[in-house]
């Protein structure tokens, strides 16, 4: 296996050609350690049993050292009229980010040579993606909104996979701290341009007491292409943290994310949807440790799977002992919209304090016979009435984005897709 | 002019017969009436002309506006101009009221090649027919039927009738669960439908309903026959005996 983890790893000398310094050398030099440590996962590792990377292996993709920027940001990125700072193949492009007139208490800039905070939340040893992320990545964007500010407009990440002559793998890498009290509302678009393209992204994510924000994503990357996600949060006291995160695209994805609540008396959402139709493998994982006493979770993914997609969706929340009166919620729904779909639920509560409360709770179910009936009994065609149904599904998801400017690019963003699917 | 012409019509559920050969014909601008009592097939009539799956049809034909209407799906018949009350409307939450009106007006401009109205415009266009049948726009908003009461969900079968402006329309049990007020409404949305134009079928178990509704014709059904056809007495007769005489020609 060594030599097939060399091969994973030939990007990070021309990674490190391009952003070096003591410090991020030296965190790379533990991301490979880890990685090197952790090997790839096979369906034999617990985590990743119902999600088999053979044919990411099989892409045998190469690191991208540079590439030219596309003529635009592809269509179907989330369309927000705000500052964005695009990624191309994990490198910032002046040329396509339009960062200009930033709202003051609001910086968004390449990593600094001596950043102490990049890899600080991100978990390496175990996580064999987030640590090949952390060995690979050649740029990576920090997000800081200074204390006390609460900056009006959304922010917007796009990271774009470009198409290649070979396979590509690209690691692109987020750096998002809200200050103590400050409020932000931030999106990410994952993106591609066509070709077999591996997106490895790595996002941490720092959320200062009293603080809220609300953290959008959009994945709808090219469906021959593979993305692999880590994104790694920290809550603060008496904050708020909401993340809604939507999979449309690639031909396998995992969206893995854990959440430290690392201060009583705060919010955490994690909100999700994934729709999949023709061949598709998405993946949501999460995990969430309630680290304090007196913090709340409401976690609620659904799934839509069309054709013969599958879904896989494992939810972890761990309470420690001392974790008291912590009221947690997890639910997780699946819908079937053909014979040959397939889904894995698994909830899993770990729950060492006394004074919880804890629920989960899973369903698979299909489109309602007598609500198609319904729909078709007034005119409008079965595709047409399976397509309102879910997209009524869905949008009790997307509905609870609490930004107003990203919510409606949300919204467009799944329609247009859902019209993809039931066309 | 006969718009709709049921020939001898058979139809089996789980391989069981429900229809034994109904034979019905209404022309243009009439109301006709069925009456039977429980399981005397009522529903399945209309669940048959209307489209619903699940519904073996064995033997028989039925025209509508001189087209076979069982080579056509449950949507195609809709957008043809059948239009069915339900007797139980159902609910669809997540889908506002509004947006599921819009979307059927807007399957017909579909296939008439028309521009297709937005929600703005839409809300414009029903105003005054939400009105007449003393419905909120805050009605508008709600999921599809869902926490509404009996007298409201009848009430937006019949706000859809008149914003679809169907050919012909079954009325199946749209007394049933009504109190004497919201059943005066409801009727008077009916009448305010009917026209030369416009065929009804109005189906019912009890002979209440057709004193708003007054209809051309009285059928009445048991075992999947329709055994008599008469005029508007002919619902008085069975107000007053039942429906015992028919269930026993029926044995």
């Amino acid at each position: 296996m060594s030599e097939e983890l060399d091969t994973f790893l030939t990007g990070v000398n021309g990674a490190k050609q391009q952003l070096s310094s003591p410090h991020l050398d030296h965190l790379r030099v533990k991301g490979e350690a880890a990685f090197r440590a952790t090997g790839l996962p096979t369906v034999k590792t617990e985590a990743w049993k119902f999600t088999g990377i053979y044919k990411i292996r099989q892409s045998n993709a190469a690191p991208v050292i540079s590439s030219a920027d596309p003529s635009a940001i592809p269509a179907n990125a989330l369309a927000v009229d705000c500052p964005t700072v695009v990624l191309v193949d994990g490198a910032i492009s002046n040329g396509l980010s339009k960062l200009d007139n930033l709202p003051g208490g609001l910086t968004v800039q390449s990593v600094q040579a001596d950043d102490e905070m990049i890899g600080s939340e991100l978990p390496l040893e175990g996580f064999p993606f987030a640590s090949l992320n952390t060995a690979s990545f050649r740029d990576a964007v920090v997000i800081e909104v200074a204390a006390g500010q609460a900056v009006e407009t959304p922010i917007h990440i796009v990271s774009i996979s470009t198409e290649g002559k070979v396979p590509q793998i690209t690691h692109p890498r987020v750096s998002i701290r809200v200050g103590k009290g400050a409020i932000a509302a931030i999106a990410e678009s994952h993106v591609g341009e066509g070709g077999v393209t591996h997106s490895n992204p790595a996002v941490e994510v720092t959320v200062g007491d009293g603080a809220v924000l609300t953290h959008v994503k959009l994945q709808d990357e090219t469906l021959d292409s593979f993305h692999t996600a880590m994104t790694a949060v920290t809550v603060g006291e008496k904050s708020v943290y909401e993340n809604v995160s939507i999979m449309n695209g690639a031909a396998l994805a995992r969206n893995e994310i854990r959440t430290t609540i690392n201060g009583s008396h705060s919010e955490t959402r994690l909100l999700g949807a994934y729709l999949g139709s023709g061949s598709q493998h998405l993946d949501t994982t999460t995990f969430v440790d309630h680290a304090v006493a007196d913090t709340e979770l409401d976690e609620v993914y659904k799934g839509v799977l069309a054709d013969s997609s599958r879904g896989v969706f494992q939810g972890k929340i761990l309470v420690r002992p001392d974790s008291q009166r912590t009221d947690g919620n997890q639910m997780s729904r699946a819908l079937l919209l053909s014979d040959k779909a397939e889904v894995d639920l698994k909830p899993e509560l770990e729950i060492y304090a006394d004074d919880v409360k804890c629920s989960h709770g899973a369903t698979v179910g299909e489109l309602e016979e007598d609500q198609l009936f319904y729909l078709q009994a007034r005119g409008m065609p079965r595709a047409k009435a399976r397509e309102i149904l879910v997209d009524a599904f869905v949008m009790e998801i997307v509905d609870r984005i609490s930004s107003t400017p990203l919510r409606d690019a949300m919204a467009d963003a799944v329609r247009a897709h859902l019209a993809t699917m039931f066309k | 002019m006969a718009l709709i012409e049921i020939e001898n019509l058979h139809a089996t559920v789980d391989g069981k017969a429900i229809l034994k050969g109904i034979d019905l014909t209404i022309d243009a601008g009439e109301v006709h009436a069925i009456m039977g009592p429980n399981g005397s097939g009522k529903s399945t009539l209309s669940y048959v002309l209307s489209g619903r799956d699940g519904y073996e049809i064995t033997d028989g034909s039925v025209k509508f506006d001189g087209e076979d209407l069982l080579e056509m799906e449950a949507d195609e018949r809709s957008r043809a101009g059948l239009f069915l009350a339900f007797q139980y409307p159902v609910e669809i939450p997540g889908v506002t009221n509004s947006t599921f009106l819009r979307e059927a007006v807007n399957a017909r401009r579909k296939e008439a090649g028309e521009k297709e109205v937005d929600a703005l415009q839409f809300v414009k266009m029903i105003r005054a027919k939400t009105k007449e049948l003393g419905m909120s726009d805050e009605m508008l908003k709600r999921a599809v039927n869902h926490g509404f009461s009996g007298g409201e969900k009848k009430r937006n079968e019949i706000l859809q009738m008149a914003i679809l402006e169907p050919k012909f329309a079954i009325l199946d049990e749209t007394d049933s669960g009504l109190d004497i007020d919201a059943l005066k409404i409801v009727s008077e949305g009916v009448n305010a439908l009917r026209g030369p134009e416009r065929s009804m079928l109005v189906i019912t178990h009890y002979q209440r309903l057709l004193n708003y509704i007054v209809p051309d014709k009285v059928h009445v059904m048991s075992d999947g026959r329709i055994q008599k056809t008469g005029g508007k007495e002919l619902a008085e007769e069975l107000e007053a005996n039942g429906y015992a005489d028919y269930q026993e020609n029926a044995a």
